[in-house]
C-alpha cells in the first residue's frame, strides 16, 4: 500500500512553511529589504527547481508542488512589495521596483548557472 | 492568537488558492494566472493594510493569505524565460502588465479604504 498526500495537501503544507518562513525573515530584517531579500532568495530557488527538472528531470512532480508551488511560491511576495513600493513615495518607491525585479531576474539567471555549469547535475542530486 | 500559527495557516490557503488558480489559467503567451493573483491579491492586500488597527487580521489576511497567494518567484520565472526565449516584447509586456496591474490594484485599495473606511 502507497500512502501519499493529495497535490493540494503537499501546496497546503509547503505554503504554511513558505509563509512562516517569510514572516520571520521579516522579523529580522523588516520592510522593504527584507521583501527584497525573500524575493531575491525565492527566485535562486525556483530556478535551481524549475531548471533542474526542465534540463536534468532530478524533481518530480510533488517536489515542483511541495517545493516550488507551495514554499517558495507563498516565500516570495508580490503584494507587500506593490503595496511597500506604493507607500514608500516615488524615489523610494521606483528603486524599490528596479532592485526587486532586476534583483529577482539575476536571481533566476543564478539558478541557472548553478543547475547548468558542468557539474551541477552532481550538486542537485 | 499567535502570530506565527495565523500566517501559516494564511499562507497555506493562499498558496492552494493560487494553485487553483493556475491550473485553470491558460499557459500559452503572457502567464496570466500569476498576473491575475498578483493583480487581485494586492488590491486585496491594500484594503487590510490601509485599514486602521487590523491587528490580528493583518497576519492571518495580508502576510498569511495573500502573501502566499501572491508570488514574486514565479513571475520572475516565467519573465526570464521569455528573455531567454528573445520574446523581448512579451517580456516587457508581462513585466508591465505584473506592476502596473498590482500598483494599480494597490491604488484602488487605498481609494476604496479613503472613501468609504471608518475613522480615517
Amino acid at each position: 500500500m502507497k500512502l501519499s498526500l493529495s497535490e493540494e495537501g503537499l501546496v497546503c503544507i509547503g505554503g504554511f512553511c513558505g509563509a512562516t518562513s517569510r514572516y520571520l525573515v521579516s522579523e529580522l530584517i523588516p520592510s522593504l529589504p527584507g521583501t527584497l531579500i525573500v524575493n531575491f532568495l525565492g527566485c535562486i530557488a525556483i530556478s535551481i527547481l524549475m531548471y533542474g527538472s526542465i534540463y536534468f528531470g532530478v524533481f518530480s512532480r510533488n517536489s515542483r508542488l511541495f517545493f516550488g508551488v507551495g514554499m517558495i511560491g507563498s516565500f516570495t511576495t508580490f503584494s507587500a512589495f506593490a503595496a511597500q513600493s506604493f507607500s514608500a513615495g516615488p524615489v523610494i518607491g521606483f528603486l524599490n521596483i528596479l532592485a526587486n525585479i532586476l534583483s529577482g531576474l539575476l536571481g533566476v539567471f543564478i539558478g541557472r548557472v548553478i543547475v547548468t555549469n558542468p557539474r551541477g547535475s552532481e550538486w542537485i542530486t | 492568537m499567535d502570530h506565527l500559527i495565523l500566517v501559516g495557516l494564511g499562507g497555506a490557503a493562499g498558496s492552494l488558492c493560487r494553485f487553483e488558480i493556475s491550473r485553470i489559467a491558460p499557459v500559452r503567451g503572457i502567464p496570466l494566472g500569476t498576473a491575475t493573483v498578483n493583480i487581485l491579491g494586492s488590491f486585496l492586500f491594500s484594503l487590510v493594510a490601509f485599514s486602521r488597527s487590523p491587528g490580528d487580521f493583518y497576519y492571518l489576511l495580508d502576510v498569511g493569505v495573500l502573501g502566499g497567494f501572491t508570488t514574486f518567484s514565479t513571475f520572475s520565472f516565467e519573465t526570464f524565460r521569455m528573455f531567454e526565449e528573445q520574446n523581448y516584447l512579451a517580456m516587457t509586456a508581462n513585466i508591465l502588465i505584473n506592476l502596473m496591474g498590482s500598483l494599480g490594484g494597490v491604488f484602488a485599495g487605498y481609494m476604496v479604504i479613503s472613501t468609504f473606511g471608518a475613522g480615517v
